[in-house]
This record gives structure tokens, C-alpha cells and sequence, in this order.
């Protein structure tokens, strides 16, 4: 009677256990522990097997009866940030408040806040004063400039996930949309140098055109902007030294 | 001359028995073994509330008990405890007949109660460790927990004939009458209990596949016996009072050692597919024969001074499937085979008050199957998962009858017929940790309401 039991077990014992405990919550629960042990990388990793496996954000059903706040998006942002990049942090919070994973939950919505404006702050041109003390300017004469547009935000979120995604041609298509909206915008200038060069490099270096816009974009970008600095997250040293040689 | 026996009265009588004598469950016909309510049914509120098909979701620690293949579904370290009160319909019975024919005129009385004695037991304790690799469970499970008092009594009262028969003829006159008063009794008790306790294991087979042992340690704890009473007092009988017949006394423990196996496949997220099965505890239990009582001594002519009781829970197998239509509906649906002519391995007869000492008696009992459907919806009010759950189960006829072709008693140990349970339930879980059930199952012959808990560490 024993036998065939321990026959049993011990092929259990051998069998590996393969995919066992693949489910997205195994992902998405190893992913908070990964967050909260400081490795973000690996958390980065795990939420996206996760959302692989689950993209519906919510109060959601595990095994049995049990349920769990599942709220990658957010919690992808939370890990991108704490891994330095911000910019796709920035996307996946957009994502996560596109998809109000958050909008019940003060506690989590204050962070996410916290953390996109400390985003927001890295991402963005260091302050004019300091760019003035490096090159001073005469006082404006002219009266105050028109105000300027906001930045359509979730299009610029757009724009950064596509050229993050190595979609080229789409982040072109949104940072050449954003910069007719603002054309005396020095960090979309950039960033759109930096997504036509970027598509000229995966297109085989052939397109001149693509090359050639490049080159105006970066220039108007540091003629609007002498004191601007491009993003090393974001941009590759080529287009970092091409930046620098037009100035 | 000879006087008829009674025999040819107590035909009627017997008749009319047939809806006071209970089921016969196990062992042999004696009184104490009439009512055994075995606890086949999945343990946990959940499982009853769906009708008790658990075989193919098993997602919970009861799963060391309904599917131990399903232990791999759980992430974290769970305790459950499960407490059940089950309360029998006290059969007591009393029928009497009038009866005026040529040669008996009088009448027949037939009484027959069943009390037992029931109350809020823990019948399942479970502790199950989920590992990487492996999830161990164990669990401790009150197969049977009965406590009951039977009495029977089937007396004779009036005048009968005294009969003179033609020995060439072979005619019969009646030549003058006698009074009759004449009673059977029994009076039996039984504590009985039967506890498994379940060491299992369960393991992944790949990404869709798990396999489940369960080890089983099973004990029997009988305590217990029948006192066989009569009185004749007909024309001047010798036993004007009631007198003790023969009694038993059954006072023994028994363990075994069985295994259940597992299977758990999910071909997709919004289906699963059981099957499992499971080997039947066996227990040999000694029963004595008293030396007090007139006919002790043929008693322990035919069965011994002391005797083997075998109680063989059945064997059974079954599948399941359960699938979700839409995310917060679970349907699940468990045929499972019963055999339940195991009950018939060692039985014995003719230790019933009726039958003595009629040793050979035919007695069958049919295997028979069991359907379950369960249908569980899940409401959030808030972060509070609320569960409702209905379900029915049907239990086919397992009472131990005489076989019609050869046994004179077929009126007393009838077939019985399928009963259809009705059970609803709800539970909610409470901070992602603490997970309450309430179920009942109500049917034509028992209700069980039962309340378990879940803690996930």
C-alpha cells in the first residue's frame, strides 16, 4: 500500500517544478518584495512579466477567495524612478493615472505626485538664472512674451514611451507636434534632435534628411537654450557630442 | 397439536415496521450499527455552500481532504478550522395494528426511536506550508462523531387459537384459544468515532499539471452495545417480566493506513479539471457477547465469545470540472463514485433483534454515484470580498438491505431511496488574512450547518 505513495513522492520530489508559481500575482507580490528590499531593477523585471500576464489594474482576484490591489503601473513607475529612469517612470505614472489605478487610494496618489514632480524636476533644463550666470544676457527690453501654451503632457508621455520603445518614427511624429505647439521650447527641440537622429541610426545611416533635421533641431535647441544639458538616461553620447559640436 | 409460532402474525407486524427500523450503515445488522452518518462530504463551509464540488477548484487548505493536488494553489501558510453541527431526524415511531382473523385477535405494536445525540463539533483541522517547490499540508478530520441511543420494541397482545392439526389430513381446527402477550426489545448505545488525520503533499507537473498525495492515518474508537430484552407471558409463560436475551458489548480502537491521490490540470485560467482518489479506512473491531441472558449461550454458539466487527469506509473516486464564465462567477460541477459495497466486507447478520439468530441472511448494498453542481459569485463591497454560494448534491441509496431472493426480512432492511441535499452559504475575507464561511445543507433527512475559518499567515 506504502509503495505506490512513495512512488509517487518521489517522482513529485524529481519532477522540476517547471513554470510553478507563474501566476501574475507570484510576479507582481515577488516584484513589492524586490521594491521593498531596494532592488528595483529586478522589480522593473517583474512587473512587467506581470503585466505580460495581467493587464487589468484593480482589486483583483488571486486564488480562493482572496483578492489584491493590483496596481502595476504605478508600482512600475515607483521602480523606474528608484532606478534613475525617469522618464519612463513618468510614462508609467501617466499610465497608472490614465487608468485611475490610484484614485481611490490617497496615500498611493500623494506618492505618485511626489515622485512625477521629482521626475519632472530632473527632466527638466536646469534653471535659467544658472544658464545667465554662465553666459549673461542684456535685460529683455521688449515687453513680456505672449504665455506661452501648456505642454500636452500626455502627448509628450506619448512621445517619450515611443522613442523608449525604439518607436522612432512615433515619438518624431508626437515631439514634431509638441514642437509647432511650442516652438521656442529648447527641451522639445532636443528631444526631437535627439528622436531623427536616433531614427537616422536604425535606418542605417542613409536618410540624410533625417540626419540633417537632426542637426537643426539640436542647434535651435542650443541657440534657445546655450545653458541647456541633454538627459544621459535618454540621450545617446553620439547625439551628446553632436549636441555639444553645434553649440 | 402445535400451537402456530408467531411467525405468521409477525409477518404483518414486520410489514409495518418497514418505516420504523433506520438504515443498517455497517458492520452487521445489530441495533448499534443502524445510524452511522459517515461525513463524506468535502469539508469547509465553502465546499458544502457549492454543493461540495471541490474536486477541480480545491483552492483552500481543505484540499489535503477534497483534492490534495490543490495544495499548490496556495501562496501563503493557512490554518483552517472547520466546526459542523449536524442534526438528525430523531426517528421515533410507533405503529399499531388491530388484528381479528381466525386465529389471532389482537393487536400488534411496533416502536422504534433513534436519538442521537449531536452537537457543534471541529471535524476539520488543517495547517498547510506552501514552499517553492512543494506544499506539505496536515490536517485532522472527523470522518464519524455519533452518539446515539436506539430502541426497539415489537409486542403481541390479544387472544390466539390453539390450533389441532390432522396428521393424515393435514387439516387444521381450532379447538379453544389462549391469551398472548408476548414483546421484543432492544435497547442499544454507541459512541463511535472515526478520525483521519492527513499528511499530504503536493507538487507542480509543469505549468498546467499538479499532482497530490494524501497519506492517510485513520482510528476507530467504538464504545458501545445492545441489550436484547423479551417477555412472554402468553397462557402462563415463563417470562412474565422482561427478560435479558443476549446482549453484545463492542469496546475497541483500530487505526489504518490509506492514501488519496490528486490530480489537478488547468488548461486555461477560467477552467480546471479534477480527479481523485480515495482509499477507504478498514477497521477490525472486537465485539463480545455477554454470558448473562437466556439464549447467551447460543449466542456465543454462533458468533463467539468475542467476535470481528468490520467497519470498511468505502472507496471512491471522482472528477470535477469548474470553469468561470465571467470573473466573479465560479460553476462547478463533481461526480463522484462511492462504492459502498465495501460496507458488506465482513458483515454480519442475524445479531439483530429481529434476525437472531438467522446467521444467513443475504444482505447487499449498491455502489453508487454522486452529483454535485455549485455555482459561487463574488461581490466587493469595498475591499471585502463577499461570496454567495448554492449548490445541490444528490446521495444515492446506500442502505444495507436483505436480499429479496433468499432473506424472509426484506420488509424490515428495505432500499432506500436517492436523497437530494440543498445548500447555500456565503463568506467574506477580511484584510487579505481572515476568511469566514457559513453553509447549510438541508435535505429530507439531515441538516448540517457548518461554520469555517481561514487564517493566512
Amino acid at each position: 500500500m506504502l509503495r505506490p505513495i512513495a512512488l509517487l513522492f518521489v517522482i513529485g520530489l524529481l519532477v522540476p517544478p517547471a513554470q510553478a508559481r507563474d501566476e501574475w500575482y507570484d510576479y507582481y507580490e515577488n516584484a513589492l518584495a524586490a521594491l521593498q528590499r531596494g532592488d528595483h531593477g529586478a522589480a522593473v523585471t517583474l512587473i512587467e512579466a506581470a503585466l505580460e500576464r495581467k493587464k487589468r489594474s484593480g482589486y483583483l482576484r488571486t486564488y480562493g477567495n482572496n483578492y489584491i490591489r493590483y496596481v502595476p503601473h504605478f508600482q512600475l513607475g515607483v521602480a523606474l524612478h528608484g532606478a534613475g529612469d525617469c522618464a519612463a517612470a513618468l510614462a508609467s505614472f501617466e499610465e497608472s493615472v490614465a487608468r485611475e489605478e490610484t484614485a481611490e487610494l490617497p496615500n498611493l496618489d500623494t506618492r505618485l505626485q511626489r515622485l512625477s514632480a521629482e521626475c519632472d524636476e530632473r527632466l527638466a533644463p536646469p534653471p535659467v538664472e544658472v544658464a545667465a550666470r554662465a553666459e549673461p544676457k542684456p535685460e529683455p527690453i521688449d515687453p513680456p512674451a505672449p504665455q506661452r501654451p501648456p505642454i500636452d503632457r500626455a502627448l509628450l508621455e506619448a512621445g517619450l514611451s515611443a522613442y523608449l520603445a525604439g518607436d522612432f518614427p512615433g515619438s518624431t511624429a508626437a515631439f514634431e507636434d509638441l514642437t509647432r505647439r511650442a516652438p521656442d521650447s529648447a527641451r522639445l527641440r532636443l528631444l526631437l534632435g535627439m528622436s531623427l537622429h536616433s531614427a537616422w541610426v536604425t535606418g542605417g545611416e542613409t536618410d540624410d534628411d533625417l540626419i540633417r533635421r537632426a542637426r537643426t533641431e539640436l542647434a535651435a535647441a542650443s541657440n534657445l537654450d546655450p545653458g541647456l544639458l541633454p538627459d544621459p538616461a535618454l540621450c545617446p553620447p553620439p547625439v551628446a557630442a553632436l549636441f555639444r559640436s553645434l553649440r | 397439536m402445535r400451537r402456530p409460532t408467531y411467525r405468521a402474525s409477525a409477518a404483518a407486524l414486520l410489514l409495518a415496521l418497514t418505516i420504523a427500523v433506520p438504515a443498517v450503515e455497517a458492520a452487521s445488522d445489530e441495533e448499534i450499527f443502524r445510524d452511522f452518518p459517515f461525513n463524506f462530504t468535502n469539508p469547509g463551509a465553502r465546499a458544502l455552500g457549492v454543493g461540495g464540488a471541490f474536486i477541480s477548484l480545491a483552492d483552500d487548505s481543505t484540499a489535503a481532504q477534497a483534492n490534495p493536488a490543490g495544495l499548490v494553489m496556495l501562496r501563503r501558510p493557512e490554518f483552517f478550522a472547520e466546526f459542523n453541527s449536524q442534526s438528525y431526524d430523531t426517528s421515533e415511531v410507533q405503529v399499531t395494528a388491530t388484528i381479528a382473523s381466525p386465529f389471532f385477535q389482537g393487536d400488534l405494536t411496533a416502536s422504534a426511536a433513534s436519538m442521537p445525540r449531536t452537537g457543534v463539533n471541529p471535524t476539520f483541522l488543517s495547517y498547510v506550508l506552501p514552499f517553492k517547490k512543494v506544499s506539505l499540508g496536515f490536517s485532522r478530520f472527523e470522518t464519524l462523531n455519533v452518539q446515539t441511543r436506539t430502541t426497539n420494541s415489537f409486542s403481541i397482545v390479544g387472544i390466539e387459537a390453539i390450533v389441532a392439526i390432522d396428521p393424515t389430513s393435514g387439516d387444521a381446527t381450532i379447538i379453544g384459544t389462549q391469551p398472548v402477550d408476548f414483546l421484543l426489545a432492544s435497547e442499544a448505545d454507541l459512541d463511535a468515532r472515526v478520525t483521519q488525520y492527513n499528511f499530504a503533499a503536493a507538487f507542480e507537473l509543469g505549468s498546467k499539471f499538479s499532482l497530490g498525495l494524501t497519506g492517510v492515518l485513520g482510528t476507530a474508537d467504538l464504545d458501545g452495545g445492545a441489550d436484547n430484552l423479551f417477555r412472554d407471558s402468553s397462557g402462563g409463560g415463563n417470562f412474565p417480566v422482561l427478560t435479558l436475551d443476549y446482549a453484545t458489548r463492542i469496546d475497541d480502537t483500530d487505526t489504518d493506513f490509506v492514501y488519496n491521490v490528486g490530480l489537478l490540470w488547468r488548461p486555461a485560467g477560467w477552467m480546471n479539471i479534477g480527479a481523485v482518489y480515495r482509499k477507504g479506512l478498514r477497521f477490525v473491531l472486537q465485539e463480545t457477547v455477554l454470558d448473562e441472558g437466556v439464549r447467551a449461550a447460543e449466542a456465543r454458539d454462533l458468533y463467539g465469545r468475542t467476535f470481528d466487527n468490520v467497519l470498511h469506509i468505502p472507496d471512491s473516486y471522482g472528477v470535477g470540472l469548474s470553469f468561470r464564465p465571467a470573473d466573479p462567477w465560479t460553476i462547478l460541477i463533481d461526480v463522484v463514485r462511492v462504492e459502498y459495497s465495501d460496507l458488506m466486507d465482513g458483515f454480519l447478520s442475524g445479531l439483530n433483534r429481529i434476525t437472531f439468530p438467522e446467521t444467513r441472511l443475504d444482505f447487499t448494498v449498491d455502489d453508487g454515484t454522486e452529483m454535485h453542481v455549485g455555482v459561487e459569485k463574488i461581490f466587493l463591497s469595498g475591499t471585502t470580498p463577499v461570496a454567495l454560494r448554492l449548490g445541490a448534491w444528490s446521495d444515492p441509496d446506500h442502505r444495507i438491505r436483505a436480499e429479496r431472493a433468499t432473506n424472509e426480512f426484506v420488509p424490515v432492511f428495505p432500499e432506500g431511496e436517492r436523497v437530494t441535499h440543498y445548500t447555500a452559504g456565503f463568506g467574506l475575507t477580511l484584510k487579505q488574512s481572515i476568511q469566514l464561511d457559513f453553509a447549510a445543507d438541508v435535505s429530507d433527512v439531515d441538516t448540517t450547518a457548518v461554520f469555517s475559518t481561514i487564517f493566512r499567515f
